[in-house]
C-alpha cells in the first residue's frame, strides 16, 4: 500500500537500534564528559539531519531557477521548514548537554555561533516567503534568498572555527576530542543513528510535500 | 563596460542631487558616536571601542544601501531593463554601495577617532581588514536591498534578511580587530585574516552577479 | 546492577516513543497513499467521461 515501504522501515530500525544500544553499549570513560556522551548519538544527528535537509533545499532552489518549475519551490521550501525543525531539535539537545558538562545553556563557541546564525537564516527565509503573495514571484525570490545565504553559511562554517583559538567542540582546543576517540562500538551505533534519521527525515519532507501537493489540487 | 561607469555616475549624481540621504546618514554615526562618548567617557577599554565602532558602521551601512533599489520605481526598472543588462545594474550598484560604504567608512573613523581616541591597531591588518569589510558588507547588503525592494514591506525585511548575512562577516571583523590589537604579529596571521575577508568579498559578488539576473527579469 | 536497570528503562521509554511517532508516521502515509489513489481514480474517470 505504501510505496518504498522498505526503506521507511529500515529507517525506523535503524533508529529504534541506536536509541536502545546508545543506553546500553559501553562508552569510554573521558573526563568531564562521562556517561553524557551517550548524547552523541542524538545530539549530532540531528545537526547532520538538519544540513541534508538544507543541502535539498539548495539543489531544489537551483532546480526551480534553472526550470521553473513550481513542483521545485515546494521541495525547497519544505525541505528548509523541515530542516528548521531538524536544527531546533538539535539545539535542544546541544543545550541540555553544554548545561551538564560546561554549566552554562549558552556559551560563546564558533560551532554555536554558526549554529545561531544559520537558524537565523533559515527564519528569514521562512518570513520573506510569508510576506510575498504571488506564487511565481514568491518562488523566485526565495530560491535566490536561499542559494546565497546558503553559500554564505558554508563559507563562514568552514573559516571562522579556524581563526578561534579555542572551541568546547571537538578536534580543538585542548578538550578532550570525541570525534577521533569515537571507538568502534561508539561507531557501530552512532552511523546507523546519523543515517537512520536523515532516512526518516527524508519521509517527513515527501509526506509534508504530498500534503501540499494534495492541498493544491484541491484548491 | 562604460554602461556601468555611467550607472555608477547616475548614482552619485542622484546621491548629490538629493543630499538629505547622505547628509542624514552623517548626522545619525555623528549623533550616535557623541551619545557613546558621553556615556563612556573618552577613554575605554578596546574592545568596546572594536564593538560600538562595528555597530555604528552597521546601522549606517543599512541606512546608506537599503534605499539603493527601494528608490527605483517600477517604471524607471522597465526602462533600465531596456538599457542595460542586469549584470552591469548590479555590478554598478555595489561599486557605487562600496564606495559611499567606503567613504562613511572613513568618515566615521574620522569621528570616532576625534571623540574616542585610537587604540594601538596595527595597521597593516586593520586597514585592509577594513577595506575589505567595507566592500563585503556594501556588495551583501546590495543583494539583500535588491531582494527585499521586491516585497511589500521591504524596510523590516531588510534587517531581517540582512542580519544572518552580514553576521558573519561583522564576527570576521570584530575577530581582525581584536587581532591586530595584539603586539608582535607575524605576517602568516595577517595573511591568514586578510584572505579569509578577501574569500568571503569575492564569494558575494559572484553570487551576486550570478543570482540577479533572477530577481530582475519579471 | 540498580543502574543497568536504570539505562535500561531509559532506552525502552525512548524507545516506545519513538515506535509511537514511526507508528503515527505510517499511519500518515497511508491516509496521504489512499487520498493519491482515490485522486487518481477521479482523474481517470473524468478522462473517460470526455
Amino acid at each position: 500500500m505504501i510505496k518504498g515501504l522498505w526503506w521507511k522501515l529500515t529507517g525506523l530500525g535503524l533508529i529504534l537500534f541506536s536509541i536502545i544500544a546508545g543506553q546500553l553499549v559501553g562508552v569510554p570513560d573521558l573526563p568531564v564528559i562521562r556517561e553524557t556522551i551517550r548524547n552523541l548519538f542524538y545530539h549530532v544527528p540531528m545537526w547532520f539531519t538538519m544540513f541534508a535537509m538544507f543541502g535539498t533545499s539548495l539543489v531544489y532552489s537551483i532546480k526551480y531557477l534553472s526550470g521553473n518549475k513550481l513542483k521545485n519551490d515546494i521541495m525547497a521550501s519544505e525541505s528548509v521548514y523541515n530542516g528548521i525543525f531538524f536544527g531546533i531539535l538539535g539545539l535542544i539537545t546541544g543545550m541540555v548537554w553544554a548545561k551538564s558538562t560546561w554549566g552554562d545553556f549558552w556559551t560563546n563557541d564558533p560551532q554555536l555561533n554558526g549554529a545561531a546564525v544559520s537558524m537565523m537564516a533559515y527564519l528569514a527565509y521562512a518570513i520573506l516567503r510569508s510576506s510575498i503573495d504571488e506564487k511565481a514571484m514568491r518562488a523566485r525570490i526565495s530560491a535566490v534568498y536561499n542559494i546565497f545565504a546558503f553559500m554564505l553559511l558554508v563559507i563562514f562554517l568552514g573559516v571562522l572555527p579556524r581563526l578561534a583559538d579555542s572551541s568546547l567542540h571537538p578536534g580543538k582546543g585542548g578538550n578532550s576530542s570525541t570525534m577521533e576517540g569515537l571507538d568502534l562500538t561508539m561507531r557501530l551505533v552512532f552511523y546507523p543513528a546519523a543515517i537512520g534519521w536523515i532516512i526518516i527525515s527524508y519521509w517527513i519532507l515527501q509526506i509534508r510535500t504530498r500534503k501540499r501537493r494534495l492541498l493544491q489540487s484541491v484548491n | 563596460m562604460k554602461e556601468i561607469k555611467e550607472l555608477v555616475r547616475k548614482d552619485f549624481l542622484l546621491e548629490l542631487r538629493q543630499k538629505y540621504a547622505i547628509n542624514g546618514i552623517l548626522l545619525y554615526v555623528v549623533s550616535t558616536i557623541f551619545v557613546v562618548q558621553l556615556c563612556f567617557g573618552r577613554i575605554i577599554d578596546e574592545s568596546t571601542w572594536i564593538a560600538l565602532f562595528w555597530i555604528i558602521l552597521l546601522f549606517a551601512a543599512f541606512n546608506a544601501v537599503s534605499k539603493s533599489f527601494v528608490q527605483e520605481s517600477t517604471a524607471r526598472r522597465l526602462y533600465y531593463y531596456m538599457l542595460a543588462p542586469a549584470v552591469a545594474i548590479v555590478i554598478s550598484k555595489i561599486i557605487y554601495n562600496a564606495m559611499l560604504m567606503f567613504i562613511l567608512g572613513m568618515l566615521s573613523l574620522l569621528v570616532f577617532i576625534v571623540f574616542m581616541g585610537f587604540p594601538q591597531f596595527n595597521l597593516y591588518l586593520f586597514l585592509p581588514a577594513f577595506l575589505l569589510g567595507c566592500i563585503g558588507i556594501a556588495s551583501a547588503l546590495t543583494m539583500v536591498s535588491a531582494i527585499a525592494s521586491r516585497t511589500g514591506n521591504n524596510a523590516a525585511l531588510m534587517a531581517i534578511l540582512g542580519f544572518p548575512v552580514v553576521v558573519p562577516l561583522l564576527l570576521l571583523l570584530v575577530n581582525a580587530s581584536k587581532l591586530s590589537l595584539k603586539s608582535g604579529l607575524i605576517p602568516a596571521e595577517i595573511l591568514q585574516t586578510i584572505s579569509a575577508l578577501f574569500l568571503i568579498d569575492v564569494v558575494v559578488v559572484i553570487l551576486s552577479v550570478i543570482l540577479f539576473p533572477y530577481l530582475w527579469r519579471d | 546492577m540498580e543502574n543497568e536497570n536504570k539505562y535500561l528503562i531509559v532506552a525502552l521509554v525512548m524507545g516506545i516513543i519513538f515506535a509511537g511517532l514511526g507508528i503515527y508516521l505510517y499511519l500518515l502515509d497511508r491516509k496521504i497513499s489512499r487520498i493519491e489513489q482515490k485522486q487518481d481514480e477521479m482523474k481517470n474517470a473524468n478522462k473517460n467521461l470526455k
